[in-house]
């Protein structure tokens, strides 16, 4: 009876929803014609069906194709500039980034955002002590982006470190790339330091920081501009596995 | 530490069920953002576009017939999305929906713009009144969204429908041709004939 219910059924009992399917392809079904001739939902139903089956014949399976890198740049760009371009009410409520002091609040949920699970030991150098990782965040591209990295907290004699390693970064376009660590509930985050492309990259993370609090890793896409603040332009992020 | 991998956001999944969820896990974060800082609504909106730019893309290609031009358009949409994503009413239509009908817009914008200087010699686009709803875009997008969910069945839906759709074949000859029971095979073409008209519905419902 499962058919009736599905469609809130009146009278007689319903085709078959797979025979419909069927049907719809153009196959020949062992059906109740009479029922069909006379139901308005199976009629229906086989309509609707036979319109899809149709429009997919005029089709070749294709995935959709990604824009171009260049587009989500020149997007991101537009959301954060002070020239975007206001062309409706509803459009006043953009406030540029830089202008912003309100609490950063990101989140987990960011694109990319990938729990590191490697919790191994790395060797810094040939001879010396590897030290401990303590924690590991797996770096994903943001939209736009391709480079991506592993970044780890290693527990040195001289404090902990946040060493990044990164694929091949954008452009820099008289710019550079900072590190930053976000708190998890993104009401706050530190910058660690610049980072460039390929080398291990290693850079103090201050004593006492609640790291199970600055979880999110952040490389972020900055300017020679004298502004301290985060571009909210971000390349690459990753949550730490602590 | 050698050779990071890059990982899918999004593992492609079979069933229409998963995906739905997740897209509309992402619609309901995307609300949720637009009441709080520029800078988790800026975050989700680069997740936003993760997903659906590759649609938005694609339908420009078509309509566009040049890749230059259909990166305009598709960068157009977005900032136009940005600018009045208050405007974005869950309860009126889907996210996919809302930002197919700004491409829409934007399509007929640049149609617009491109026969406007040239004359009317061989423009095989004419002009269509500001507003007016162009059949011909909603046929791409049509078209553009089932051939990308046909290729995004995986195994062995894809192939099932593919045999079913272009080769003719019968349910019980698809059943024999993939060594699968002629049980699976039904159940697979109701499933996925069910879950293109779920994809075909949802990217339609604009507001
Ligand atoms: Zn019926």
């Amino acid at each position: 009876m499962s058919n009736n219910d599905m469609f809130g059924g009146s009278g007689s009992l319903h085709c078959d929803p797979t025979d419909l399917a069927l049907l719809s392809l153009g196959e020949e079904v062992d059906i109740d014609t009479e029922h069909l001739d006379s139901c308005a939902d199976c009629t229906r139903e086989t309509a609707s069906l036979r319109r899809i089956a149709r429009l997919s014949r005029q089709v070749t399976p294709q995935a959709a194709t990604s824009p171009p890198t260049s587009v989500w740049t020149a997007i991101a760009q537009e959301m954060t500039s002070n020239s975007a371009t206001i062309s409706s009410a509803t459009d006043s409520n953009v406030i540029p980034m830089r202008q912003r002091k309100a609490p950063w609040i990101a989140v987990a949920a960011a694109v990319g955002v990938i729990v590191g699970s490697l919790v191994g030991v790395v060797a810094t150098a040939e001879n010396i002590a590897p030290a401990p990782v303590v924690a590991q965040a797996s770096l994903t591209p943001f939209p736009g982006f391709t480079t991506t990295g592993v970044a780890n907290v290693m527990a040195t004699d001289n404090g902990d470190v946040l060493a990044v390693d990164l694929s091949d970064l954008p452009p820099a376009n008289d710019g550079y790339f900072e590190v930053w660590l976000i708190a998890e509930d993104a009401t706050s985050m530190i910058s660690l330091g610049a980072v460039n492309a390929g080398q291990n990259t290693q850079l103090p993370i201050p004593a006492g920081l609640a790291l199970d609090r600055y979880r999110l890793v952040d490389v972020s896409a900055e300017k020679f501009d004298g502004d301290v603040s985060h571009s909210a332009i971000s390349v690459v992020r990753g949550e730490l596995s602590v | 530490m050698s050779d990071p991998v890059v990982r899918p956001i999004r593992s492609a999944t079979s069933d229409l069920t998963p995906e739905h969820t997740a897209d509309a896990a992402l619609t309901q974060r995307f609300v949720a953002s637009l009441a709080q800082d520029q800078r988790y609504a800026h975050d989700m909106f680069a997740e936003v576009y993760q997903r659906w730019s590759a649609l938005v893309y694609s339908v420009a290609r078509h309509a566009m017939r040049d890749d230059h031009e259909a990166s305009e358009v598709t960068q157009r949409v977005f900032i136009s999305a940005w600018q009045s994503r208050d405007g974005f009413n869950p309860a009126a239509g889907s996210l996919p929906g809302w930002l197919l009908g700004i491409t829409r817009r934007r399509i007929a914008d640049r149609w617009r713009e491109r026969s406007r200087p040239t004359s009317n010699t061989t423009d095989e686009v004419p002009e269509t009144a500001e507003g007016t709803e162009d059949p011909r875009v909603s046929q791409i997008i049509d078209q553009v969204v089932l051939a990308d969910e046909l290729a995004r069945l995986g195994h062995p839906p894809g192939d099932i429908m593919r045999l079913a759709f272009y080769d003719d074949l019968t349910h019980v000859e698809i059943a024999e041709r993939l060594s699968l029971p002629i049980g699976t095979v039904k159940s697979h073409i109701r499933r996925s004939l069910t879950r293109l008209r779920t994809r075909l519905e949802v990217t339609r419902d604009e507001q």
